[in-house]
Protein backbone atom coordinates (compact mmCIF):
# COMPACT_ATOMS: atom_id res chain seq x y z
CA UNK A 1 0.00 0.00 0.00
CA UNK A 2 2.15 2.93 -1.24
CA UNK A 3 1.37 6.24 0.30
CA UNK A 4 0.49 9.19 -2.01
CA UNK A 5 1.62 11.63 0.67
CA UNK A 6 3.73 11.67 3.69
CA UNK A 7 3.82 14.30 5.91
CA UNK A 8 6.41 14.30 8.93
CA UNK A 9 6.53 17.17 11.73
CA UNK A 10 5.64 19.65 9.60
CA UNK A 11 5.05 22.94 11.78
CA UNK A 12 4.18 26.75 11.02
CA UNK A 13 5.28 29.32 13.04
CA UNK A 14 3.03 32.44 12.95
CA UNK A 15 3.33 35.62 15.88
CA UNK A 16 0.15 34.38 17.33
CA UNK A 17 -0.37 31.05 15.70
CA UNK A 18 1.67 27.60 15.83
CA UNK A 19 0.66 25.35 13.71
CA UNK A 20 2.38 21.45 14.22
CA UNK A 21 3.88 19.19 14.43
CA UNK A 22 1.63 17.13 12.26
CA UNK A 23 2.56 13.89 11.11
CA UNK A 24 0.44 11.43 9.08
CA UNK A 25 0.14 9.89 5.99
CA UNK A 26 -2.37 9.19 3.18
CA UNK A 27 -1.91 5.76 1.56
CA UNK A 28 -3.57 5.20 -2.03
CA UNK A 29 -7.16 3.90 -2.00
CA UNK A 30 -8.11 5.68 1.48
CA UNK A 31 -9.92 8.79 2.64
CA UNK A 32 -8.41 11.09 5.02
CA UNK A 33 -10.35 13.41 7.20
CA UNK A 34 -9.23 16.15 8.65
CA UNK A 35 -11.64 17.15 11.60
CA UNK A 36 -10.88 20.36 14.03
CA UNK A 37 -13.12 23.59 14.95
CA UNK A 38 -12.80 26.97 13.10
CA UNK A 39 -9.16 28.02 13.66
CA UNK A 40 -7.55 24.53 14.37
CA UNK A 41 -5.10 25.02 11.39
CA UNK A 42 -6.80 22.97 8.69
CA UNK A 43 -6.91 24.67 5.98
CA UNK A 44 -3.17 26.06 7.08
CA UNK A 45 -2.38 22.23 6.85
CA UNK A 46 -3.70 22.10 3.48
CA UNK A 47 -1.86 25.18 2.37
CA UNK A 48 1.08 24.14 3.30
CA UNK A 49 0.60 20.49 1.38
CA UNK A 50 -0.39 22.63 -1.76
CA UNK A 51 3.53 25.17 -0.97
CA UNK A 52 0.97 27.82 -0.92
CA UNK A 53 3.05 28.49 2.29
CA UNK A 54 6.63 27.77 3.57
CA UNK A 55 6.95 25.52 6.66
CA UNK A 56 8.77 26.41 9.48
CA UNK A 57 10.04 22.74 10.04
CA UNK A 58 9.04 19.08 8.54
CA UNK A 59 8.62 17.51 5.19
CA UNK A 60 6.14 16.96 2.96
CA UNK A 61 6.39 14.03 0.38
CA UNK A 62 3.97 14.25 -2.30
CA UNK A 63 3.93 11.01 -4.70
CA UNK A 64 7.92 10.51 -3.71
CA UNK A 65 8.55 14.32 -4.61
CA UNK A 66 10.19 16.37 -1.53
CA UNK A 67 11.22 19.86 -2.73
CA UNK A 68 8.71 22.45 -3.78
CA UNK A 69 9.51 22.86 -7.61
CA UNK A 70 9.27 19.55 -7.54
CA UNK A 71 6.02 19.62 -5.74
CA UNK A 72 5.02 22.02 -7.89
CA UNK A 73 5.38 19.83 -11.29
CA UNK A 74 3.61 17.07 -9.88
CA UNK A 75 0.35 18.44 -8.94
CA UNK A 76 -1.01 17.78 -12.28
CA UNK A 77 -1.66 14.57 -10.31
CA UNK A 78 -3.50 16.43 -7.17
CA UNK A 79 -6.88 17.83 -7.50
CA UNK A 80 -7.63 20.85 -5.23
CA UNK A 81 -10.51 22.76 -3.87
CA UNK A 82 -9.83 25.51 -1.79
CA UNK A 83 -12.27 27.45 0.32
CA UNK A 84 -10.26 30.10 -0.46
CA UNK A 85 -9.26 30.38 -4.15
CA UNK A 86 -11.83 30.15 -7.28
CA UNK A 87 -11.71 30.77 -11.11
CA UNK A 88 -12.28 34.64 -12.67
CA UNK A 89 -15.10 36.67 -12.25
CA UNK A 90 -16.21 36.89 -16.07
CA UNK A 91 -15.28 32.95 -16.21
CA UNK A 92 -17.89 30.63 -17.55
CA UNK A 93 -18.16 26.69 -17.17
CA UNK A 94 -16.67 26.52 -21.11
CA UNK A 95 -13.77 29.11 -19.46
CA UNK A 96 -12.84 26.83 -16.84
CA UNK A 97 -13.09 23.95 -19.23
CA UNK A 98 -10.76 25.28 -21.51
CA UNK A 99 -8.12 26.66 -18.86
CA UNK A 100 -7.81 23.68 -17.18
CA UNK A 101 -6.84 21.94 -20.22
CA UNK A 102 -4.50 23.95 -21.11
CA UNK A 103 -2.60 22.99 -17.88
CA UNK A 104 -3.59 19.51 -17.20
CA UNK A 105 -2.84 16.59 -19.77
CA UNK A 106 -4.98 14.41 -18.49
CA UNK A 107 -8.12 16.59 -18.18
CA UNK A 108 -11.38 14.78 -19.23
CA UNK A 109 -13.68 17.38 -20.73
CA UNK A 110 -16.36 14.91 -21.19
CA UNK A 111 -16.40 13.98 -17.18
CA UNK A 112 -16.03 17.92 -16.18
CA UNK A 113 -19.47 18.46 -18.34
CA UNK A 114 -20.98 15.17 -16.94
CA UNK A 115 -20.12 16.20 -13.08
CA UNK A 116 -20.86 19.97 -14.34
CA UNK A 117 -24.72 18.41 -15.51
CA UNK A 118 -24.78 16.28 -12.28
CA UNK A 119 -24.70 19.61 -10.08
CA UNK A 120 -26.81 21.00 -12.24
CA UNK A 121 -24.72 23.99 -12.59
CA UNK A 122 -25.97 26.50 -15.00
CA UNK A 123 -23.12 26.90 -17.56
CA UNK A 124 -23.81 30.25 -19.29
CA UNK A 125 -23.54 32.05 -16.34
CA UNK A 126 -20.44 34.23 -15.20
CA UNK A 127 -18.53 32.47 -11.83
CA UNK A 128 -19.11 35.70 -9.96
CA UNK A 129 -22.90 35.41 -10.17
CA UNK A 130 -23.33 32.17 -9.19
CA UNK A 131 -23.93 30.90 -5.35
CA UNK A 132 -21.20 29.86 -3.04
CA UNK A 133 -22.72 26.75 -3.09
CA UNK A 134 -22.79 26.94 -6.87
CA UNK A 135 -19.22 28.27 -7.17
CA UNK A 136 -18.13 25.31 -4.91
CA UNK A 137 -19.80 22.90 -7.05
CA UNK A 138 -17.86 24.18 -10.13
CA UNK A 139 -14.37 23.91 -7.88
CA UNK A 140 -15.18 20.04 -7.41
CA UNK A 141 -15.98 19.27 -10.78
CA UNK A 142 -12.52 20.93 -11.86
CA UNK A 143 -10.63 19.00 -8.86
CA UNK A 144 -12.27 15.77 -10.10
CA UNK A 145 -12.02 15.60 -13.68
CA UNK A 146 -8.48 14.51 -14.41
CA UNK A 147 -8.04 11.30 -12.82
CA UNK A 148 -5.66 13.04 -10.08
CA UNK A 149 -4.60 10.61 -7.61
CA UNK A 150 -4.74 12.79 -4.93
CA UNK A 151 -7.40 14.80 -4.20
CA UNK A 152 -7.26 17.67 -2.02
CA UNK A 153 -10.84 19.64 -0.40
CA UNK A 154 -11.47 21.94 1.97
CA UNK A 155 -14.55 22.77 3.29
CA UNK A 156 -16.19 21.22 -0.08
CA UNK A 157 -19.50 20.23 1.96
CA UNK A 158 -19.92 23.97 3.58
CA UNK A 159 -22.27 25.71 0.95
CA UNK A 160 -24.01 22.49 -0.61
CA UNK A 161 -27.76 21.29 0.27
CA UNK A 162 -27.69 18.15 1.89
CA UNK A 163 -28.27 16.40 -1.71
CA UNK A 164 -25.56 17.70 -3.24
CA UNK A 165 -23.62 16.48 0.10
CA UNK A 166 -24.63 13.43 -0.42
CA UNK A 167 -24.09 13.14 -4.45
CA UNK A 168 -20.31 14.53 -3.24
CA UNK A 169 -19.68 11.57 -0.78
CA UNK A 170 -21.03 9.02 -3.36
CA UNK A 171 -18.61 10.29 -5.71
CA UNK A 172 -15.97 10.74 -3.56
CA UNK A 173 -16.23 6.67 -2.32
CA UNK A 174 -16.48 5.86 -6.13
CA UNK A 175 -13.46 8.27 -6.86
CA UNK A 176 -11.27 5.91 -4.47
CA UNK A 177 -12.45 2.25 -5.11
CA UNK A 178 -9.71 1.39 -7.93
CA UNK A 179 -7.17 1.68 -5.19
CA UNK A 180 -5.54 3.83 -6.90
CA UNK A 181 -6.39 7.45 -6.09
CA UNK A 182 -6.69 9.16 -2.42
CA UNK A 183 -8.64 11.68 -1.03
CA UNK A 184 -7.89 14.56 1.92
CA UNK A 185 -11.20 16.11 3.22
CA UNK A 186 -11.17 18.64 5.38
CA UNK A 187 -14.45 19.21 6.71
CA UNK A 188 -16.97 20.67 9.89
CA UNK A 189 -19.47 18.30 9.03
CA UNK A 190 -18.77 15.49 10.75
CA UNK A 191 -21.63 13.07 9.92
CA UNK A 192 -20.11 12.92 6.34
CA UNK A 193 -16.09 12.30 7.35
CA UNK A 194 -17.36 9.29 9.78
CA UNK A 195 -19.53 8.23 7.06
CA UNK A 196 -16.99 8.00 4.38
CA UNK A 197 -13.31 9.00 5.84
CA UNK A 198 -11.04 5.93 6.57
CA UNK A 199 -8.51 7.84 8.68
CA UNK A 200 -8.79 11.09 10.54
CA UNK A 201 -6.63 13.46 11.24
CA UNK A 202 -7.48 15.62 14.67
CA UNK A 203 -6.57 19.05 15.04
CA UNK A 204 -7.13 21.32 17.70
CA UNK A 205 -5.41 24.61 18.36
CA UNK A 206 -2.66 23.84 16.00
CA UNK A 207 -1.87 20.50 17.75
CA UNK A 208 -2.47 17.20 16.31
CA UNK A 209 -4.33 15.22 18.89
CA UNK A 210 -5.11 11.87 16.87
CA UNK A 211 -4.00 10.32 13.32
CA UNK A 212 -5.51 6.90 12.55
CA UNK A 213 -8.17 4.77 11.67
CA UNK A 214 -11.50 6.54 12.30
CA UNK A 215 -13.11 3.01 13.88
CA UNK A 216 -9.33 3.20 16.27
CA UNK A 217 -10.17 6.66 17.10
CA UNK A 218 -13.92 6.27 17.87
CA UNK A 219 -13.36 3.20 19.73
CA UNK A 220 -11.25 4.68 22.25
CA UNK A 221 -13.13 6.97 23.99
CA UNK A 222 -16.51 6.39 25.48
CA UNK A 223 -19.76 8.36 26.75
CA UNK A 224 -20.62 8.08 30.25
CA UNK A 225 -24.01 9.59 31.49
CA UNK A 226 -25.79 9.36 34.47
CA UNK A 227 -28.11 11.48 37.39
CA UNK A 228 -26.43 14.50 38.34
CA UNK A 229 -25.57 12.25 42.15
CA UNK A 230 -23.34 9.80 40.41
CA UNK A 231 -20.75 12.79 39.21
CA UNK A 232 -18.46 11.98 41.78
CA UNK A 233 -15.19 14.10 42.02
CA UNK A 234 -13.19 10.84 41.33
CA UNK A 235 -15.33 9.97 37.81
CA UNK A 236 -14.76 13.92 36.82
CA UNK A 237 -10.90 12.96 37.27
CA UNK A 238 -11.49 9.93 34.78
CA UNK A 239 -13.07 12.22 32.43
CA UNK A 240 -11.98 14.27 29.35
CA UNK A 241 -14.53 16.14 28.71
CA UNK A 242 -18.00 17.11 30.88
CA UNK A 243 -21.41 18.55 30.15
CA UNK A 244 -24.03 18.74 33.01
CA UNK A 245 -27.31 19.81 32.75
CA UNK A 246 -30.04 20.07 36.01
CA UNK A 247 -31.09 16.36 35.68
CA UNK A 248 -27.62 14.72 34.97
CA UNK A 249 -24.20 14.66 33.29
CA UNK A 250 -22.37 13.24 30.46
CA UNK A 251 -18.42 12.50 30.52
CA UNK A 252 -16.45 11.34 27.78
CA UNK A 253 -13.37 8.88 28.79
CA UNK A 254 -10.95 6.76 27.54
CA UNK A 255 -12.55 3.46 27.02
CA UNK A 256 -10.23 1.45 28.89
CA UNK A 257 -11.08 3.99 32.09
CA UNK A 258 -15.03 3.16 31.85
CA UNK A 259 -14.56 -0.65 32.64
CA UNK A 260 -14.66 -0.38 36.14
CA UNK A 261 -17.26 2.08 36.76
CA UNK A 262 -20.30 2.06 39.50
CA UNK A 263 -23.48 0.64 38.72
CA UNK A 264 -26.03 3.13 37.41
CA UNK A 265 -24.02 4.88 34.83
CA UNK A 266 -24.98 4.57 31.20
CA UNK A 267 -21.83 3.65 28.62
CA UNK A 268 -22.78 4.60 24.90
CA UNK A 269 -20.12 5.16 22.20
CA UNK A 270 -19.15 8.67 21.05
CA UNK A 271 -19.51 10.10 17.64
CA UNK A 272 -17.42 12.32 16.02
CA UNK A 273 -19.60 15.13 16.93
CA UNK A 274 -19.34 14.48 20.87
CA UNK A 275 -15.98 14.11 20.16
CA UNK A 276 -15.16 17.20 18.82
CA UNK A 277 -17.66 18.98 21.23
CA UNK A 278 -16.39 17.68 24.64
CA UNK A 279 -12.41 16.83 23.41
CA UNK A 280 -12.18 20.06 21.58
CA UNK A 281 -13.61 22.20 25.01
CA UNK A 282 -11.28 20.27 26.98
CA UNK A 283 -8.22 20.42 25.15
CA UNK A 284 -8.81 23.70 24.32
CA UNK A 285 -9.77 24.82 28.24
CA UNK A 286 -6.09 23.72 28.78
CA UNK A 287 -4.53 25.40 26.46
CA UNK A 288 -6.54 28.92 28.05
CA UNK B 1 8.86 28.05 -20.69
CA UNK B 2 5.92 26.33 -22.10
CA UNK B 3 4.08 26.79 -18.39
CA UNK B 4 4.89 30.59 -18.36
CA UNK B 5 3.37 30.91 -21.86
CA UNK B 6 0.45 28.92 -20.83
CA UNK B 7 0.17 31.34 -17.38
CA UNK B 8 0.30 34.57 -20.41
CA UNK B 9 -2.40 32.90 -21.39
CA UNK B 10 -4.48 32.47 -18.67
CA UNK B 11 -3.50 36.16 -17.44
CA UNK B 12 -5.28 36.67 -20.97
CA UNK B 13 -8.22 34.63 -20.11
CA UNK B 14 -8.87 36.92 -17.35
CA UNK B 15 -9.17 40.25 -19.33
CA UNK B 16 -12.53 39.33 -21.02
CA UNK B 17 -14.89 41.67 -22.05
CA UNK B 18 -17.88 41.56 -24.11
CA UNK B 19 -16.22 41.60 -27.09
CA UNK B 20 -12.54 39.92 -27.77
CA UNK B 21 -9.72 41.86 -27.55
CA UNK B 22 -8.45 42.33 -31.27
CA UNK B 23 -12.26 43.44 -32.08
CA UNK B 24 -12.59 46.16 -29.34
CA UNK B 25 -8.94 47.47 -30.44
CA UNK B 26 -10.08 47.39 -33.69
CA UNK B 27 -12.94 49.22 -33.30
CA UNK B 28 -11.12 51.89 -31.38
CA UNK B 29 -8.64 52.11 -34.27
CA UNK B 30 -11.59 53.01 -36.59
CA UNK B 31 -13.05 55.71 -34.68
CA UNK B 32 -10.18 57.08 -34.02
CA UNK B 33 -9.14 57.23 -38.36
CA UNK B 34 -12.94 58.44 -38.69
CA UNK B 35 -12.68 60.85 -36.80
CA UNK B 36 -9.15 62.12 -37.75
CA UNK B 37 -10.83 62.11 -41.28
CA UNK B 38 -13.07 64.37 -39.86
CA UNK B 39 -10.34 66.33 -39.45
CA UNK B 40 -10.56 66.25 -35.64
CA UNK B 41 -7.89 66.67 -33.23
CA UNK B 42 -7.24 62.74 -32.13
CA UNK B 43 -3.86 62.90 -31.28
CA UNK B 44 -4.74 63.63 -27.54
CA UNK B 45 -7.73 60.91 -27.78
CA UNK B 46 -4.89 58.64 -29.01
CA UNK B 47 -2.27 59.22 -26.30
CA UNK B 48 -5.23 59.27 -23.78
CA UNK B 49 -6.67 55.72 -24.64
CA UNK B 50 -3.05 54.11 -25.21
CA UNK B 51 -1.75 54.94 -21.95
CA UNK B 52 -5.22 54.27 -19.95
CA UNK B 53 -5.42 50.97 -21.59
CA UNK B 54 -1.92 50.24 -21.48
CA UNK B 55 -2.13 51.06 -17.47
CA UNK B 56 -5.26 49.08 -16.60
CA UNK B 57 -4.75 45.82 -18.66
CA UNK B 58 -1.22 44.89 -17.32
CA UNK B 59 -3.61 44.95 -13.73
CA UNK B 60 -6.24 42.91 -14.38
CA UNK B 61 -4.94 39.38 -14.04
CA UNK B 62 -3.81 40.74 -10.39
CA UNK B 63 -6.83 42.39 -9.74
CA UNK B 64 -8.73 39.04 -10.86
CA UNK B 65 -6.34 37.07 -8.42
CA UNK B 66 -7.29 39.23 -5.81
CA UNK B 67 -10.89 39.05 -5.93
CA UNK B 68 -10.74 35.29 -6.50
CA UNK B 69 -7.92 33.75 -5.02
CA UNK B 70 -6.45 33.33 -8.70
CA UNK B 71 -2.74 32.98 -7.00
CA UNK B 72 -4.23 30.02 -4.98
CA UNK B 73 -5.47 28.26 -8.19
CA UNK B 74 -2.21 28.74 -9.99
CA UNK B 75 -0.80 27.00 -6.62
CA UNK B 76 -2.79 24.14 -7.37
CA UNK B 77 -1.90 23.62 -10.95
CA UNK B 78 1.28 22.29 -12.12
CA UNK B 79 3.20 25.36 -12.53
CA UNK B 80 6.41 26.27 -10.44
CA UNK B 81 6.18 29.52 -8.70
CA UNK B 82 9.04 30.71 -11.43
CA UNK B 83 7.12 29.91 -14.11
CA UNK B 84 3.76 31.61 -13.19
CA UNK B 85 6.53 34.94 -11.97
CA UNK B 86 7.77 34.69 -15.97
CA UNK B 87 4.04 34.23 -17.31
CA UNK B 88 3.34 37.43 -15.39
CA UNK B 89 5.91 39.73 -17.36
CA UNK B 90 5.35 37.49 -20.67
CA UNK B 91 1.41 38.69 -20.67
CA UNK B 92 2.29 42.60 -19.56
CA UNK B 93 5.24 42.94 -21.53
CA UNK B 94 3.21 40.89 -24.61
CA UNK B 95 0.09 42.81 -24.67
CA UNK B 96 2.24 46.38 -24.08
CA UNK B 97 3.94 45.06 -27.39
CA UNK B 98 0.76 44.69 -29.09
CA UNK B 99 -0.53 48.30 -27.91
CA UNK B 100 2.30 50.31 -29.18
CA UNK B 101 2.87 48.30 -32.27
CA UNK B 102 -0.99 49.22 -32.57
CA UNK B 103 -0.14 52.66 -31.81
CA UNK B 104 2.33 53.05 -34.16
CA UNK B 105 0.15 51.66 -36.98
CA UNK B 106 -2.84 53.99 -36.11
CA UNK B 107 -0.01 56.76 -35.75
CA UNK B 108 1.05 55.61 -39.05
CA UNK B 109 -2.00 55.65 -40.79
CA UNK B 110 -3.23 59.01 -39.69
CA UNK B 111 0.44 60.42 -40.52
CA UNK B 112 -0.04 59.48 -44.42
CA UNK B 113 -3.13 61.23 -44.14
CA UNK B 114 -2.31 64.44 -42.31
CA UNK B 115 1.31 64.58 -42.65
CA UNK B 116 1.77 68.12 -41.95
CA UNK B 117 0.25 67.25 -38.65
CA UNK B 118 1.92 64.25 -37.20
CA UNK B 119 5.45 63.52 -39.45
CA UNK B 120 6.16 59.10 -39.47
CA UNK B 121 9.32 60.00 -37.53
CA UNK B 122 7.27 61.15 -34.35
CA UNK B 123 4.70 58.63 -34.88
CA UNK B 124 7.38 55.97 -34.89
CA UNK B 125 9.06 58.25 -31.51
CA UNK B 126 5.70 58.15 -29.93
CA UNK B 127 5.11 54.29 -30.23
CA UNK B 128 8.32 53.61 -28.80
CA UNK B 129 7.71 56.20 -26.23
CA UNK B 130 4.47 55.17 -25.52
CA UNK B 131 6.54 51.30 -25.04
CA UNK B 132 9.00 52.29 -23.03
CA UNK B 133 6.71 53.75 -20.46
CA UNK B 134 5.07 50.83 -20.64
CA UNK B 135 7.88 49.04 -20.07
CA UNK B 136 8.52 50.88 -16.99
CA UNK B 137 4.83 50.58 -15.79
CA UNK B 138 5.94 46.77 -15.46
CA UNK B 139 9.52 47.23 -14.56
CA UNK B 140 8.52 48.86 -11.39
CA UNK B 141 5.14 47.69 -9.56
CA UNK B 142 5.38 43.88 -10.28
CA UNK B 143 8.07 43.19 -7.71
CA UNK B 144 5.43 45.03 -5.39
CA UNK B 145 2.24 43.18 -6.88
CA UNK B 146 4.28 39.83 -6.36
CA UNK B 147 5.17 40.62 -2.75
CA UNK B 148 2.11 42.01 -1.20
CA UNK B 149 -0.84 41.42 -4.02
CA UNK B 150 -3.09 43.86 -5.80
CA UNK B 151 -5.16 45.67 -3.08
CA UNK B 152 -1.73 46.56 -0.52
CA UNK B 153 0.26 47.86 -4.00
CA UNK B 154 -2.06 49.46 -5.91
CA UNK B 155 -1.71 53.18 -4.29
CA UNK B 156 2.19 52.40 -4.65
CA UNK B 157 2.42 51.52 -7.83
CA UNK B 158 0.66 54.25 -9.11
CA UNK B 159 2.79 56.39 -6.67
CA UNK B 160 5.91 54.75 -7.23
CA UNK B 161 5.08 55.39 -11.06
CA UNK B 162 4.08 58.89 -11.35
CA UNK B 163 7.48 59.90 -8.96
CA UNK B 164 9.86 57.76 -11.27
CA UNK B 165 7.88 60.00 -14.43
CA UNK B 166 8.45 63.19 -13.12
CA UNK B 167 12.23 62.68 -12.30
CA UNK B 168 12.33 60.85 -15.23
CA UNK B 169 11.01 63.99 -17.23
CA UNK B 170 13.65 66.34 -15.33
CA UNK B 171 16.51 64.07 -15.54
CA UNK B 172 15.67 64.29 -19.59
CA UNK B 173 15.47 67.61 -19.68
CA UNK B 174 18.75 67.88 -18.44
CA UNK B 175 19.69 65.56 -20.71
CA UNK B 176 18.32 67.24 -23.70
CA UNK B 177 20.24 70.75 -23.21
CA UNK B 178 23.29 68.69 -23.38
CA UNK B 179 22.72 65.99 -26.00
CA UNK B 180 20.76 65.27 -29.46
CA UNK B 181 17.05 64.28 -28.77
CA UNK B 182 17.47 61.19 -30.39
CA UNK B 183 20.76 60.16 -28.33
CA UNK B 184 18.56 61.20 -24.82
CA UNK B 185 15.65 59.24 -26.24
CA UNK B 186 18.25 56.06 -27.05
CA UNK B 187 19.03 55.93 -23.15
CA UNK B 188 15.60 56.36 -21.57
CA UNK B 189 14.74 53.33 -23.84
CA UNK B 190 17.67 51.66 -22.27
CA UNK B 191 17.25 52.40 -19.16
CA UNK B 192 13.28 51.33 -18.78
CA UNK B 193 14.72 48.01 -20.81
CA UNK B 194 17.27 47.95 -17.67
CA UNK B 195 14.94 48.53 -15.25
CA UNK B 196 12.18 45.70 -16.44
CA UNK B 197 15.14 43.54 -16.82
CA UNK B 198 16.40 44.03 -12.90
CA UNK B 199 13.12 44.00 -11.84
CA UNK B 200 12.59 39.94 -12.75
CA UNK B 201 14.64 38.51 -10.25
CA UNK B 202 13.23 40.63 -7.48
CA UNK B 203 9.77 39.73 -8.53
CA UNK B 204 11.09 35.89 -8.66
CA UNK B 205 12.49 36.37 -4.94
CA UNK B 206 9.56 38.05 -3.64
CA UNK B 207 6.90 35.76 -5.15
CA UNK B 208 9.07 32.83 -4.21
CA UNK B 209 8.65 34.17 -0.47
CA UNK B 210 4.89 35.13 -0.43
CA UNK B 211 2.15 33.03 1.18
CA UNK B 212 -1.01 32.50 -1.62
Amino acid sequence: MADLLTVKDLTKQYQEFTLGPLSFNVPAGYILGMIGPNGAGKTTTLRLLLDMAAPTAGTVTLNGDTTPAARALARAEVGVALDTTGFPESWRVADVDSAMALFLPNWDAARFHELIDLFGVAKKTAYKKLSRGTQAKVNLAAALSHDAKLVILDEPAAGLDPIARDQLMTLLQAYIEDGQHSVILSSHITGDLARIADYLLYIVGGHQLFFGETATLLDRYVLVKGGRGKLTPELKKLGLGLRETAVGFSLMMRAEAARNLPAGLTIEPVDLDALMIYYGKEVQADAQ
Amino acid sequence: MRNSVKVAQLDLRTLQIKFPWWALLLATDAVILVLAMLNFDVFAIIVGIVFGAGSSVVMVPFYSNQQRGVDGLLAALPVTRRQVVLGHYLFAVGVQCVIALNLFVVAAIYSFMRPEDLPLSVAAMVALGALTFFLVLVAVPFPFLMRVGYSSATIGIYTGVIVLVVIGLNFLSALGDNFSPSFTFGWVVAGAVALLVGSVPLSLHWYSKREL
